[in-house]
């Protein structure tokens, strides 16, 4: 961080980071020219970022009322915040128990959290989907939200956190009366804001993205996350809907967006790591 | 306040054996100083009392519970870090708090916000924060009380440490390190201060340390610890005149007790017992000066005598000294009757 290169340093790499920008806004960019623009316009030779006609009202009103959007972003809200909640249930103790506690097996146990790091989520997917089945709660919010309760990477990046507070605080604490559950809630979370924020953006950012998992458990209309509900705008009409569509995207967008803005400073700090000091 | 007695206690990490049988009884209201160098196992004994290790065999009492099988917080111990483990994210006063709060508050009174719907509640936090403040005031950091610990210096986080381990009166304090992280003109003025606590409160200390010199200041008794057995247990003053060993002999006293191999043992001489003589005297032990250090009120002459590894010191009042120079020849001589025998072993032989 301190370093200081030369100026054509600094010119190449900033070059090569714009590139990488370039790369990475063109789409949302795009996302966001297309959904104010009239069909006519959209399917145009002519390369244009704004439109001639605008058509902003419209496509975000057809959003809004040819599918159910704002019952999607609830869908939305309760499945990742149903998922956050409940991993940070199960994370939290397993974390603690990992990286502080001394027990027969912890290092196996350690391991195959590792393991479970490395499982796509898509292998296990048929038998989850059996599973559900068996039990019946396929088209459930549970069916949406139970099979992420347990999250390997939730575990991994707060036992690494957890490593880092020192042992003597543990040692203080249970001196002063307080007991293992208590030392977690009391002593360890409050230090661990800055990782617990960066899981929460991880999580919430990918449950609310994920299309995969919805899109097999779910049948009803109403259940619909947003990625899935986007579905809705293409089988709509015989022609996809490509204004409206956008328009949706857009609105499904941001509030990750505005998450990860509000989180932004913090988030860094969980995933470097460098939430301890003095 | 409570005896503490320690009956046969062994430890081991793994192959290791880091404490080696041990037995000591600390009287009711003692300051007691573990004394030894890093690794002997000082710490550990400390943990175990504490409740943060457990022993392997033997047994520890205090006052006239036998403790081994309780958890931590059920001791009635208190503890100071050499770290402090202050609790970052609270103020003072929470951290002096916590203690008390966790032992006269149920858990659904500590509850954020709704523990102060339930009877007793707010009784219970006034007491609380009236026993923080008694405890603030005896150490002079009342108006520290709403400070974060990253907002004190080292000797303020060293009083709050106090105040959290003596606000509920606990049956004995433990005390690891708990000076080694302050600057040197700090650490004079606290070892005055804890000793001037320790007396006011009653209370009964064990202390450790492996600063032979804020040992030999505050205890009332001092336990040597070598490699995992205790060495000798005894007040400062007859730990340095009268040692039961060798090593004991080695390890307390600064500049290092002169060691000569003799017949069937060791004769160890303090430097204040060495005479510097003239080369030819009668008896003397004849080296060539390599060093003197003036250290205002004495000086301290390093001879370096063939045969011998480590230079002997003898230690001279300044206005006696004549004035010794580097590389002079002179004789050194034990004064009569301040010569300890030990024998091969390294066990005092007594006359």
């Amino acid at each position: 961080m301190t370093r200081r290169g030369t100026l054509l340093g600094h010119v190449l790499r900033h070059a090569v980071l714009l590139a990488g920008l370039v790369i990475m806004l063109a789409p949302f960019v795009w996302m966001v020219s297309t959904s104010l623009k009239p069909p006519n316009e959209i399917f145009s030779t002519k390369l244009s970022l704004l439109p001639t006609n605008w058509a902003a009202a419209e496509n975000y009103r057809d959003a809004f009322t040819k599918v159910p959007l704002l019952r999607y972003l609830l869908n939305g809200v309760i499945v990742t915040g149903g998922i956050f909640l409940l991993q940070l249930l199960v994370s939290l103790p397993c974390a603690y128990a990992l990286a502080k506690l001394r027990f027969k097996g912890r290092d196996i146990l350690f391991t195959m959290v590792l393991i479970g790091l490395m499982i796509p989520a898509q292998a296990p997917a048929i038998p989850r989907y059996v599973m559900l089945y068996q039990i019946g709660l396929l088209d459930t919010y549970a069916a949406l939200i139970l099979p992420f309760v347990f999250s390997a990477f939730g575990i991994f990046l707060m036992r690494q956190f957890f490593r880092t507070v020192p042992d003597d605080l543990m040692h203080a604490a249970r001196l002063d009366g307080l007991g293992e559950f208590e030392i977690l809630w009391r002593i360890m979370l409050p230090q661990a804001m800055p990782a617990m924020l960066a899981f929460g953006v991880i999580s919430i950012v990918t449950h609310w993205n994920d299309f995969f998992w919805p899109l097999i458990v779910i049948q009803t209309g109403d259940l619909a996350t947003p990625p899935l509900g986007t579905l809705f705008f293409r089988n709509e009409e015989a022609g996809s809907d490509f204004g409206p569509l956008m328009a949706g995207t857009v609105v499904i967008t941001a509030p990750l967006i505005l998450l990860f803005l509000a989180a932004q400073r913090r988030f860094i700090e969980g995933v470097t790591l460098s939430g301890m000091k003095g | 306040m409570a005896a503490i007695s320690f009956d046969n206690v062994r430890k081991s990490f793994g192959a290791v054996e880091v404490l080696k049988d041990v037995s000591l009884d600390i009287a009711d209201g003692e300051f007691l100083t573990l004394l030894g160098p890093s690794g002997c196992g000082k710490s550990t004994l400390l943990r175990i009392v504490a409740g943060l290790e457990r022993n392997d065999s033997g047994s520890i009492t205090i006052g006239t519970r036998r403790v081994d099988a309780l958890p931590a917080r059920d001791r009635d111990i208190a503890m100071v870090f050499q770290s402090y483990a202050l609790y970052p994210h609270m103020t003072v006063a929470e951290n002096i708090g916590l203690p008390l709060t966790m032992r006269r508050m149920n858990a659904w009174q500590r509850l954020p916000g709704l523990g102060l719907l339930l009877p007793g509640t707010r009784a219970a936090r006034k007491s609380v924060a009236k026993d923080v403040a008694e405890a603030a005031d005896a150490l002079d950091i009342g108006p520290l009380l709403q400070r974060k610990p990253s907002q004190l210096s080292g000797g303020q986080k060293q009083r709050v440490a106090l105040g959290r381990a003596m606000v509920r009166h606990p049956a004995a304090f433990l005390l690891d390190e708990p000076l080694s992280n302050l600057d040197a003109k700090l650490r004079v003025q606290m070892r005055a201060e804890l000793t001037e606590l320790q007396r006011r409160l009653g209370a009964t200390m064990i202390y450790v340390t492996h600063d032979q010199s804020e040992a030999m200041t505050m205890s009332d008794r001092v336990a040597v610890m070598l490699a995992g057995s205790l060495q000798q247990v005894a007040p400062p003053r007859q730990l340095y005149d009268d040692p039961e060993t060798l090593q004991v002999a080695e390890f307390v006293g600064s500049p290092k007790i002169n060691v000569l191999s003799v017949a069937g043992g060791f004769h160890a001489v303090r430097p204040e017992a060495m005479e510097v003589v003239a080369a030819d005297a009668a008896g003397a032990i004849v080296g060539r000066i390599r060093l003197v250090e003036h250290l205002g009120s004495e000086s301290l002459v390093h001879v370096e005598v063939p045969g011998h590894e480590l230079p002997l010191i003898a230690r001279l009042e300044a206005m006696n000294a004549r004035d010794p120079r580097r590389g002079e020849a002179v004789g050194l001589r034990p004064l009569p009757g301040r010569v300890l025998k030990f024998d091969s072993s390294g066990r005092r032989i007594r006359d």
